[in-house]
């Protein structure tokens, strides 16, 4: 028994260790779930991972959090050629990256084609392979970006295959953000998990498992950033997040919806503040005629309008997802491009009834939802709803993996899907999830020559009031007349902030804390 | 030879050992215990007003109270209502899949013990390597190649669960194999499946019994570990497991909603395990004086 | 003796070779593509053919093992695909988390149930041992992850007494330990009692009694030491079972040990970190049930000559 109080004794003493704390620095604590995937922009697209490499690395543009770009690493806006196809951009001059290296038209080069190296496994190419000579890195017949020229240390060229009008836009994004050559190639599969470097405000410093820290960038080439460090706590429980925040462990965390009725009437839901990013939940529905052999009801657009006549979206917000959303009237959110007001979807379970006989489904029909445990909640309910109309959605609980892989093989039969842009424009949530090139990689198989057409036209024009028209008509034609996907509802974010921080705000996917965020 | 002690000696052993069970109020108690949710299982639809999966969003969160004596959940459900339904998914997979554990295990032992040489060496090879396997990874892969749903959760957690069934055959029938009773039967001209299902079956029956009765509570468990994870029966069937992980997300606000189905998977377990301690009381020859 | 102990070596070896050919085996027809998860779904079939081969996957299974197991032999276990660092490096990073957290619930399993059961056993019949077996098989009886949420719910949010997850220091353990040794320390106790029991019965105990020693001493100088080995045997085994269930209670607890490591590994389809996980663990679970047995076999010949009946 003795050797059994000393061997606790031992483990007491080896297990408390003392946690140093930082005397009078300005540090901002943020709280966040871990994402597990490394912190390189170009081989994750994890919202989570985004936020802290923000932080780091940096863009030629940036989209802020009020949905504008404004031009980081580029000195302004690129000059366009008559065709649309040639893009000239200059750099900021004097900009160093944190391990004092400048940056130069060389490095943008390196970047890219890093991203375009199939080992590299960069996952969003598809924003950017309209640039020449991309899709043959890709297929591994080059091992040169022929559509970049340098033309000098601070200027470059760009040429794509395509018109594109939303290419400066895909740049923006963190996903194109700009590494040094030399400690990028230095790194080699390092980056973005022990190394990562950038001409951020802040400096990649420890990270593990448990926490994130980012060490303010003394020589940063904007405004001084408001902290002298940032610390992401990584959490694997949303519960356990919010107790840290509740501690006053975190000064910042994002709280999940399922979580936010139980604190109401608490003191700590007078911290919770709401946003609205710019996605859409909706149910994603395959339209082929046939699903595993067998006829396909949700290929007649009948069925697909009765579903959405079953539904009742109010209650489903103001129950099950506690008032955090705004009841869709289409697919295209209301901060985006292309958004039209329009008269909410009818609720009708009878009416629903009505249309499936007439549909010839008098006796009610039957498919299966794949979902995922944390589609969950409204799935429950939508079942419920859709039963009651005499349609038979069958839940079928599978874990993340194997749902991507039924996806991707097309062999999804419906999904409950929260899709976001990255930012206002339809182009980057709309034509990549439903225009027929890219639908069947969804499992949706949508093709109605007038929508592709609408979507092309706004993917070549640079008019923004033209291609707000023409994504109108196109979400008016996808949501409205075909029921490709059934919209449900705009979802909120909620926020903890402790009363001092100020200047947070959620314009959309990505939280960002290295600008804005200050302390009273 | 008194009159009392002969017609004891014709009962037959199972009648001796229900005789001593039935002694045992504990074990009894356990029985009735069980013989009750067997009957929740078979009429749950008869013993509750309400569905077990319509969802009634508006009255969501009621804290045990008169129409809902343990609340409802997060869709308006009442939680009583599923733990009634809960109850089938729970005996049903205990049972069947140690139907399935036994039946295997059995196959498995008896071919090891009766054949012996070669075919022993393999076989109990087979049950190390089985028993060396971190159950619930296996069980979470299995699950993830069948696909979710019943029969699969019967399957994956019978395929698992054989290998103490089959240790115990193995060493049982080493221990009567050698029997003059047995040597008869394979000298006789037997054929071994003729001596497999006659003769030796009956004599293995007692520990199959205790093996499925103390099986059943570590399949049930084990179902309410995939649930939980995410990995049983699909939404919105109800199980004890999928409960609890349905709970979780609300244990700041609605702790009632997690109790219940976690006292309902103790109780079915704890009946079960001091069952089978009863009835290995009762059966084991060993024990008996 | 050292012919036992040399064929006992040897069949632990070639469990672990079978274990991990039926892992890797699992692991091929496990539904989702780990490439394609890599690459996301915009990836076009050719970029995803492309990377396939580059890691190999595109080999026959049997050569895609064999390589494997090569790599493994020289200490190669391979990198993670999703995490990008070298799997043992991770193992042995969530190892210690997860000896900690089952040393420390070993210990509490081992004193609980040892007090338990002498107590029971002494009180044999008594309210007492009424009362304690009670709590021992409600504590086999109940799922430890929902024990871990109660006690999250208790002594972490209603009363503040410890940290309901993570694990930075000493106190973080608590609840996790409670919640993992619960079940062992109940099986620990019942085990102590049957044999302190059995042991009491024996002549030279009611000799023991006859001259006079009673009581307490009886117990702790005759029937404890005697009732011993059996609870060592399962205390043996209960180890191993300890250090490899403890997925739920880390997946609960969000400790970064080697179980929730697994969980994670299996979800996202990350193979190599799978693999070497159920390698690490099939190895900790063999080692220990070989010690075990070596232990069994040192002290009661009989085993060595059949081997047969207890298997």
């Amino acid at each position: 028994m003795k050797k059994l109080m000393a061997l606790l004794l031992v483990l007491t003493m080896a297990m408390s260790v003392a946690s140093a704390f930082a005397d009078d620095a300005k540090v901002l604590h943020f709280g966040e779930i871990n994402p597990k995937v490394g912190y390189d922009p170009q081989t994750n697209t994890n919202s989570r991972a985004t936020t802290i490499e923000e932080c780091v690395v940096e863009g030629l543009y940036f989209w802020n959090d009020q949905n504008e770009e404004i031009p980081v690493l580029a000195k302004d806006f690129p000059t366009i050629s008559e065709d649309g196809l040639v893009y000239t951009f200059s750099l900021r001059e004097g900009v160093y990256f944190s391990n004092g290296t400048e940056l130069t038209s060389e490095d943008v080069k390196y970047t890219f084609e890093r991203m375009f190296t199939p080992a590299t496994g960069a996952l969003s190419t598809y924003m950017y392979n309209m640039i020449a000579g991309a899709k043959e890195m890709l297929a591994g017949e080059a091992t040169e970006l022929s559509g970049f020229e340098i033309v000098d240390k601070y200027t470059f060229k760009i040429t794509l295959t395509q018109p594109f009008s939303c290419f400066t836009k895909n740049l923006g994004i963190v996903y194109a953000a700009i590494f040094p050559k030399d400690a990028c190639e230095a790194a080699g599969s390092d980056w973005g998990i022990g190394t990562l470097v950038g001409t951020g405000p802040y400096i990649l410093g420890e990270h593990d498992n448990s926490s994130v820290t980012l060490n303010k960038n003394p020589n940063y080439w904007g405004s001084e950033p408001h902290f002298d460090q940032i610390i992401v706590t990584l959490f694997d429980d949303e519960n356990t997040k919010l107790l840290a925040f509740e501690n006053g462990d975190l000064d910042l965390c994002q709280v999940p919806t399922d979580l936010y009725l139980q604190y109401q009437g608490t003191e700590t839901a007078n911290k919770f503040h709401i946003y609205y990013p710019l996605g859409t939940v909706f149910l994603s529905l395959n339209l082929s005629e046939e699903f595993n052999g067998e006829k396909n009801p949700l290929a007649d657009v009948k069925v697909r309008e009765a579903i959405s006549m079953a539904i009742d979206r109010e209650t489903l917000v103001e129950f099950i997802d506690n008032g955090l959303g705004t009841v869709a009237t289409g697919t295209v959110n209301p901060a985006q491009l292309g958004f039209v007001q329009r008269e909410a979807y009818p609720y009708d379970p009878d009416g629903a009834k009505a249309l499936l006989a007439e549909a010839g489904y008098p006796d009610g029909v039957s498919f299966t939802a794949q979902i995922r445990s944390t589609d969950q909640p409204d799935m429950v309910q939508i079942q419920s709803d859709l039963a009651a109309a005499g349609i038979d959605m069958k839940l079928e609980l599978v874990d993340a993996a194997t749902w991507t892989s039924l996806r991707n093989a097309g062999n999804a039969q419906c999904e409950w899907m929260g899709w976001f842009p990255l930012y206002a424009d339809p182009d980057n949530n709309i034509y990549s999830y439903f225009h027929s090139s890219n639908a069947p990689g969804k499992s949706v198989f949508y093709n109605n020559p007038e929508f592709d057409a609408l979507m092309d036209a706004a993917r070549i024009s640079t008019d923004d009031e033209e291609r707000g028209d023409l994504y109108a008509q196109a979400d008016e034609i996808m949501s409205r007349q075909d029921y490709a996907c059934i919209p449900l509802y705009y979802p909120n974010y909620v926020f903890a902030a402790q009363d001092y921080v100020t200047n947070f705000t959620v314009g959309n996917l990505i939280y960002q804390i290295c600008y804005d965020v200050d302390f009273k | 030879m008194s009159k009392r002690k002969q017609t004891q000696e014709y009962r037959s052993y199972y009648q001796v050992s229900w005789d001593i069970l039935r002694k045992n109020r504990v074990a009894m108690f356990c029985l009735l215990i069980i013989l009750m949710l067997t009957i929740i299982a078979i009429f749950a639809p008869y013993l509750t007003k309400y569905d077990p999966n319509a969802t009634k969003p508006r009255d969501r969160f009621q804290s045990p109270n008169a129409e809902h004596p343990f609340g409802t959940d997060q869709y308006g459900r009442d939680i009583l209502t599923r733990i009634f339904y809960g109850c089938r998914i729970s005996l049903s997979v205990g049972i069947i899949s140690q139907l399935i554990a036994s039946l295997l295990g059995y196959f498995i032992g008896v071919c090891a013990g009766y054949f012996g040489g070669r075919t022993d060496s393999v076989l109990s090879f087979i049950i190390q390597v089985f028993s060396s396997f971190p159950f619930l990874l296996f069980s979470i892969a299995v699950m993830f190649i069948l696909g979710p749903g019943l029969v699969n959760l019967y399957i994956a957690l019978g395929l698992l669960g054989w290998t103490s069934t089959a240790r115990l055959i193995r060493g049982e029938v080493l221990r009567i194999k050698n029997s003059e009773y047995i040597q008869a039967c394979v000298v006789g001209g037997g054929s071994p499946f003729r001596v497999i299902m006659k003769h030796l079956l009956p004599n293995c029956v007692p520990i199959l019994i205790i093996t499925v009765t103390l099986g059943i509570p570590n399949a049930i468990l084990s179902e309410a570990s995939l649930s939980y994870l995410g990995l049983g029966v699909s939404p919105p069937t109800a199980s004890w497991g999928s409960m609890i992980s349905e709970a979780q997300p609300f244990i700041r606000g609605y702790t009632y909603y997690s109790l219940f189905p976690g006292l309902a998977i103790i109780i079915t377990v704890l009946s079960f395990n001091l069952l089978g301690d009863g009835l290995r009381d009762a059966l084991d020859p060993k024990l008996r004086s | 003796m050292s012919r036992y102990l040399l064929g006992r070596v040897f069949q632990a070896v070639g469990v672990i070779l079978a274990i991990s050919l039926i892992t890797f085996f699992i692991l091929n027809v496990i539904p989702g593509d780990p490439v394609q998860l890599m690459m996301g779904e915009f990836a076009t079939p050719e970029a995803i053919a492309q990377v396939r081969a580059q890691m190999g996957l595109d080999q026959p299974i049997y050569k895609q093992y064999f390589g494997w197991l090569g790599n493994m032999l020289r200490g190669d276990f391979g990198v993670s695909y999703f995490q990008h660092r070298p799997v043992l490096d991770m193992l042995l990073n969530s190892f210690g988390y997860t000896a900690r957290l089952a040393v420390f619930a070993y210990v509490l399993a081992l004193v609980f149930g040892l007090v338990f059961g002498i107590l029971a056993a002494v009180f044999h019949n008594k309210f007492l041992d009424r009362l304690l077996m009670t709590l021992s098989i409600a504590g086999v009886s109940a799922p430890n992850f929902w024990v871990a949420i109660i006690l999250q719910i208790y002594f972490g949010l209603t009363l503040k007494w410890f940290p309901i997850s993570g694990a930075k220091a000493f106190n973080y353990y608590v609840l996790p330990a409670v919640a993992l040794g619960t079940r062992y320390a109940a099986s620990i106790s019942r085990i102590t009692r049957t044999s302190m029991l059995e042991v009491t019965k024996q002549d030279y105990m009611r000799t023991a009694s006859a001259k006079g020693v009673h009581g307490w001493m009886l117990v702790m100088k005759h029937a404890f030491r005697n009732a011993l080995i059996p609870v060592v045997t399962v205390a043996g085994t209960d180890l191993g079972n300890i250090l490899t269930g403890s997925m739920l209670i880390e997946t609960v607890f969000t400790i970064d040990g080697i179980g929730k490591l697994m969980v994670d590994a299996i979800n996202q389809r990350d193979l190599p970190l799978v693999q070497g996980g159920v390698m690490y663990i099939a190895v900790i679970c063999v080692v220990i049930y070989l010690l075990v047995d070596i232990l069994y076999a040192v002290i009661d010949p009989r085993i060595r000559l059949g081997g047969g009946a207890e298997g």
